[in-house]
């Protein structure tokens, strides 16, 4: 295997890491720790960042990869978080391709308004396959409250994302080599 | 050209991606809980559960603090609450021995008996809801202790809910206040048949289905209707009545009912080994 083979497989073991640490994060850490009975969503702010290190690609994957395994711990339908992550993390690596030099509070930003799109997306969604009790005033409090929270979270997260990813941030188009995650 | 062919590869990808989570959900709904899905879940939930068994452990001392210190403007509350009841208390407390034995004759005349002879399992309650839009709690017993998809659990005065999720040393409980809940009930002073169903971001259940000139009185007790198919056993406390509001024309009332149990603190459970066709222990 040559140098650049052995780069990939360290970065999977390091973002596997990362996904088994969210996992145990939001379902024995954040539990406990609610503000006005409401979980911030760990797993969202984690793709918000990683799609907006490494792009599109990396954050729909990383996104599904993420719902999926979330949603084995949850009651409603397995698959929904994956779905409304996947499109989150291609959303927000889109976005990232357009956007040169961001301010501090940019991340913060990005995470509140991709919690209140996944929110939203997720209740719909939800209430689309059959999950109707999602539908109401107080869901949509809910993912305002944990958007907020999720925004608190970013400043901490986005530096160990990028931690995770370092060295793979995508270069200039003109460099590029066209490998993908 | 090569910006070009990475953009169709990433729509190609997020449509495969999206395609799988839709299989996923469909496969799920089709499966009623019992099938390749709940196998799968209850799998990982075995994996993980040393795992977060650990982290729960070393991280309960933060959780604790942020718990009393994020609770402390409810607990000052709930204080002066105990202190106003507690004052009320002693001054009727005659009247308290009255209504108590008044209670005793109510329920022995209903039946009220708590799950006389339906064998159960004693259980501790190791974690909360990891979703914000499902009400659950994870306790430390699963099929090893023969705890099974659909059995009640009870703790203290009533009922809370009913599991879930199983996994060999884990179960799910969805408790009564899940949106996602639904009980058959009946008002212990009427009789009156109702559906009490939990409510997205409430500790209290709407009671529906209630005729209109039936008269229902703040503070009544409802319990399991008990009726044929039902998910519970009969007669297991579920709340009290905690308001009745009538519409203007008395065509119908909405009726809101707390949990005899505070959902939020419960620690011991107890899951009774019942199954609806009759105890399975």
């Amino acid at each position: 295997m040559d140098w650049n083979g052995v780069r990939r497989v360290i970065r999977m073991i390091r973002l596997a890491l990362l996904l088994v640490a969210v996992v145990l994060l939001q379902t024995a850490v954040f539990p406990h720790a609610r503000i006005f009975g409401v979980v911030p969503e760990i797993g969202l702010v984690v793709i918000v960042a990683l799609a907006f290190i490494a792009g599109p690609s990396a954050g729909s994957v990383f996104g599904f990869a993420a719902g999926f395994s979330l949603d084995l711990f949850l009651q409603t339908p397995l698959g929904l978080s994956a779905f409304v992550w996947t499109i989150v993390g291609y959303g927000v690596g889109i976005l990232q391709g357009a956007v040169l030099r961001s301010a501090w509070w940019f991340t913060s930003a990005l995470t509140f308004i991709a919690g209140l799109v996944g929110g939203g997306l997720f209740i719909v969604v939800g209430a689309i396959v059959g999950q109707g009790q999602l539908w109401g005033w107080s869901s949509a409090r809910t993912v305002l409250i944990a958007a907020c929270y999720d925004a608190l979270l970013a400043p901490l997260v986005f530096p160990i994302v990028r931690f995770a990813l370092r060295d793979e941030r995508p270069r200039p188009a003109s460099l590029s080599s066209g490998q993908g995650w | 050209m090569v910006a070009y062919r990475k953009g169709g590869r990433r729509r190609v990808v997020l449509v495969l991606l999206l395609v799988t989570s839709l299989a996923l959900i469909t496969l799920d709904s089709r499966d009623g809980g019992g099938g390749l899905v709940a196998s799968i879940r209850s799998t990982s939930r075995d994996a993980l559960s040393p795992a977060q068994n650990a982290v729960e452990d070393l991280t309960k001392p933060v959780s604790e603090w942020w718990s009393g210190t994020f609770s402390a403007g409810r607990l000052e509350r709930e204080n002066k609450r105990l202190k106003r009841e507690l004052g009320v208390v002693h001054g009727g407390l005659a009247a308290g021995r009255a209504a108590k034995r008044e209670n005793r004759l109510l329920r022995a005349n209903q039946s009220l008996t708590f799950a006389p002879d339906i064998p159960s399992v004693a259980a501790e309650v190791v974690a909360a809801s990891p979703g914000n839009f499902e009400d659950t709690i994870a306790i430390n017993r699963g099929t090893s202790d023969g705890v099974a998809i659909g059995m009640p659990v009870v703790a203290g005065e009533g009922v809370i809910g009913r599991i879930s999720g199983v996994a060999r040393s884990r179960s799910t409980i969805r408790l009564i206040t899940d949106p996602y809940s639904g009980i058959g009930v009946r008002f212990s002073l009427t009789n009156t048949f109702a559906v009490a169903k939990g409510r997205s971001g409430s500790t209290l259940m709407r009671v529906d289905f209630v005729a209109p000139d039936t008269t229902v009185k703040k503070g009544e007790l409802i319990v399991t209707s008990g009726l044929q198919n039902a998910a519970y056993p009969s007669g297991l406390p579920v709340g009290k009545v905690a308001s009745v509001n009538r519409s203007a024309a008395n065509l119908d009332q909405t009726i809101y009912a707390v949990p005899m149990v505070d959902l939020r603190r419960v620690q011991f459970v107890r899951v009774l080994l019942w199954t609806g066709t009759g105890s399975a222990g």
